[in-house]
């Protein structure tokens, strides 16, 4: 009898998710019913090159928990993050020193805060709360050091943390500053880039050297992201009033703005980033017809070229994040809706094909699945394969996540 | 007026560029807490840096505590090694070896406590272990041997501690490693000073010179640091006072000098990562017991100042024999001390050079003086 619930609802979820990719795997991270998950994320990754995950599940009733979604091969791990003293957490925003400690930052649920957290392997999660308002970038420059963006009712400030004081600082760059997220990167020098938009809309790059910040006059556009390239020089992806989607770099004063089509237009720019041998990497959307297409433009070999990442976006706007793992490939995280609700996805190069939702690892969410799920319905065995949303119970949550991710399959996400 | 704003300014720049002869160190206090304001650890201390020479992290009889941003994180799983401890940070900035006179080494890098290595030596409290990094990065240290009582050198490769005697005894020793990675040591045996070495350049035995002559009787510890170009810094107490030995390699002979002489068994030498030296020692003068510090760019010329805090009660509580105090420097090459009190473990970091009394009055008089140039008219 108890299968006959889960029957009915597999049946009237027969979806599946749709495959254009051309070059880009998309493995599908996490799945919530609650419509929550992946809403706020954060991409970094480790020294191996392997993919790390941060993200709000749950809702707003029940409260958010984050998870850590470790994305190796096609052995992703899950864990929660343990309870800190500052519960109801969202906006998180994650980095890996070159060291390997893990930095991350949330902003309260209640209340314009946020707080900063540490951890390494001798040592458990460490927090603090940070001077007022929320994180809108944040960084780690050499050796661990984090530097962030925080905005405070349109006051832009940037803070670090003063070693030799013991005490996180912070110094007001600019007023009227809109909630938008920013970007902030750090040199090797020590230089801090920052990029974010005012109100009313304009964009400031601003770059902080010897203490002090100073804006650079920006190219014409919109949809501006900032980032350093290896050698220290400043780079930036836009939209040109036209929507062709540019890149430029900026080798001095005298030089100025050195613009370079990429050769696209689109509906916006969401992240540019380079890799380890300074090759530039931009996602962007175009939007054609009712479909907002997320596509990856990238210079190496000289020549620019565009590649369709996932045509299942919910919104031009969206925020798409951007890292490389430790070969220069790219990875994207992003949130892609099914039918019914949104799902995190991870899209790289040559990732082995994973969906949170295929149980038995053999590249496809169908009736295998369903019967591991059956056999361990109502178990309560921590580490449970058939737990798919790991809330240590096998149950009617876990057949609504296999039901939504029906049919999908790794070779329909596979590159081509 | 121009003009003389201009010599105001040139003025200024001279005064300022003169700043690093006589200026001094401006000095801040930090105590090591958890994040209820809880003092953590306690007993013998001492300090490394991890993450690119970036943060510090505290070990103490009691537990390590890492600086993180925001505050102090205590260890998870990590072990206190017991009794005075010695520690060094390898020359990435990335490891840090402990060790305990009573037989325990810890190492333990980005990725944490990655050798535990207990009963090393089983000498007691008179007998200090001494640690290094090769030039390799690899581990070391110098102990007496539980079973020969024999000064020891442990070097680790791999997975695998290799030991090796020196075939001699010593009550107080010290380790470093030069540029051309061999082990540097110093024994202090029958209130004399033994200076040997072993590596390519001694075809891996060791080589032990004649006692080192011309000095007072020495009554203490010693520690041994190299410069950047390998000319060897011993510390050691002698009369009662903090004194120093160095090879001059024209005279051919070992100079000695005094570093203060307010002083006592608790010190501790380190060296940055430009060559430079520095000592940190617990002074008993009149206005009580209070840290010194000396620093030596490698040119052979020493500074020495006492650090006082007038904000904060600085009253350091460990015996004067114990070794309770650290030393280390960041990247950037400042110095980070950690010291015992009676309210658990501070730290005291020199950030930067600020101009001296003498010299800010200078700045002021010329402020003055451009200020009443520009009145008006």
């Amino acid at each position: 009898m108890r299968y006959v619930g889960l029957l009915c609802l597999m049946g009237m979820m027969s979806i599946g998710i749709p495959a254009d990719g051309q070059g880009f795997v998309r493995n599908v991270v996490d799945f919530d019913k609650s419509d929550s998950v992946g809403t706020d994320f954060s991409l970094a990754v480790d020294g191996g090159g392997i993919a790390h995950l941060v993200y709000t599940r749950g809702d707003g009733s029940a409260g958010w928990s984050l998870t850590h979604c470790v994305a190796a091969a096609e052995n992703y791990s899950y864990e929660l993050f343990p309870e800190n003293p500052y519960l109801l957490q969202k906006n998180p925003y994650f980095a890996i020193a070159s060291t390997g400690d893990f930095a991350l930052s949330l902003g309260l649920v209640t209340g314009p805060s946020s707080v900063f957290g540490s951890k390494a392997d001798w040592y458990d999660w460490f927090y603090s709360l940070l001077p007022a308002g929320r994180v809108c970038a944040m960084t780690l420059s050499g050796g661990g050091q984090p530097h962030l963006l925080i905005n405070n009712g349109g006051l832009l400030y940037y803070v670090s943390y003063n070693i030799q004081t013991g005490h996180w600082t912070q110094e007001l760059l600019d007023t009227a500053v809109s909630p938008w997220p920013a970007d902030i990167d750090c040199a090797d020098d020590g230089r801090i880039l920052a990029v974010y938009r005012r109100t009313p809309i304009s964009y400031v790059i601003a770059v902080r050297e010897n203490g002090g910040w100073a804006s650079l006059p920006g190219p014409a556009g919109r949809w501006i992201r900032g980032s350093f390239l290896p050698d220290g020089m400043i780079a930036v992806a836009y939209l040109s009033q036209d929507n062709s989607v540019n890149y430029a770099v900026y080798p001095d004063a005298q030089i100025g703005w050195v613009i370079t089509p990429t050769g696209a237009t689109a509906g916006t720019v969401t992240a540019l980033d380079h890799n380890q041998n300074g090759v530039a990497g931009i996602a962007y959307f175009k939007i054609e017809g009712n479909i907002n297409q997320l596509y990856y433009a990238t210079n190496i070999g000289g020549g620019w070229t565009h590649t369709p990442v996932d045509s299942t976006l919910p919104s031009p706007e969206h925020r798409i994040r951007l890292a490389f793992d430790n070969t220069g490939k790219p990875l994207l995280a992003y949130l892609s809706p099914t039918s019914y609700l949104p799902v995190l996805k991870l899209a790289g190069l040559d990732l082995e094909p994973y969906c949170v939702s295929d149980i038995n690892h053999d590249g496809r969410v169908d009736g295998g699945d369903f019967v591991i799920l059956s056999q361990n319905w109502m178990y309560k065995i921590p580490s449970c394969p058939a737990d798919i949303n790991r809330d240590r119970l096998v149950n009617q949550e876990d057949l609504y996540e296999l039901a939504a991710l029906w049919l999908w399959s790794a070779d329909e996400n596979q590159a081509e | 007026m121009r003009n003389r704003i201009w010599v105001f300014i040139t003025f200024f720049v001279l005064i300022i560029s003169s700043s690093s002869v006589l200026a001094g160190r401006q000095w801040y206090y930090q105590h090591v807490v958890d994040s209820m304001n809880n003092p953590i650890g306690g007993g013998n201390t001492t300090i490394g840096m991890r993450s690119d020479a970036t943060w510090p992290v505290v070990v103490s009889n009691d537990g390590t505590a890492a600086m993180v941003p925001g505050g102090w994180a205590q260890s998870s799983g990590g072990i206190s090694p017991q009794g005075t401890l010695d520690a060094a940070t390898s020359h990435d900035g990335q490891s840090i070896i402990v060790a305990g006179s009573l037989g325990n080494v810890a190492v333990f890098g980005s990725s944490g406590w990655s050798y535990r290595y207990n009963n090393v030596a089983s000498g007691g409290p008179f007998y200090r272990q001494s640690v290094a990094f090769t030039q390799n990065d690899s581990p070391a240290v110098l102990y007496r041997s539980a079973e020969n009582m024999q000064v020891t050198l442990s070097t680790r490769s791999g997975n695998t501690w290799y030991s090796n005697s020196t075939g001699r005894d010593a009550d107080f020793f010290a380790l470093d490693y030069d540029s051309y990675n061999q082990a540097n040591v110093v024994l202090h045996q029958n209130s004399t000073l033994v200076y040997g070495t072993k590596g390519v350049l001694t075809g891996n035995q060791w080589n032990f010179s004649e006692p080192i002559m011309n000095l007072p009787p020495i009554n203490g510890p010693v520690d041994l640091q190299l410069t950047a170009n390998d000319l060897p810094y011993i510390a050691y107490r002698a009369n009662n006072l903090l004194s120093y030995t160095t090879y001059d390699r024209l005279q051919g002979c070992w100079t000695n000098g005094t570093l203060d002489g307010m002083s006592s068994d608790n010190f501790c030498m380190a060296a940055d990562f430009q060559g430079g030296i520095g000592v940190v020692y617990l002074t008993d003068g009149d206005s009580g017991i209070t840290l010194g510090y000396a620093y030596n760019d490698g040119s052979g010329t020493w500074t020495t100042e006492h650090l006082w805090n007038n904000i904060l009660p600085l009253d350091v509580s460990s015996p004067l024999s114990d070794k309770s105090i650290g030393l280390t420097f960041d990247m950037e090459n400042n110095p980070v001390i950690s010291f015992n009190t009676s309210n658990g473990i501070w730290i005291a970091y020199d950030p930067f050079v600020v101009p001296e009394p003498a010299t800010m009055a200078l700045l002021l008089l010329g402020g003055a003086f451009s200020l009443r140039l520009r009145k008006p008219r």
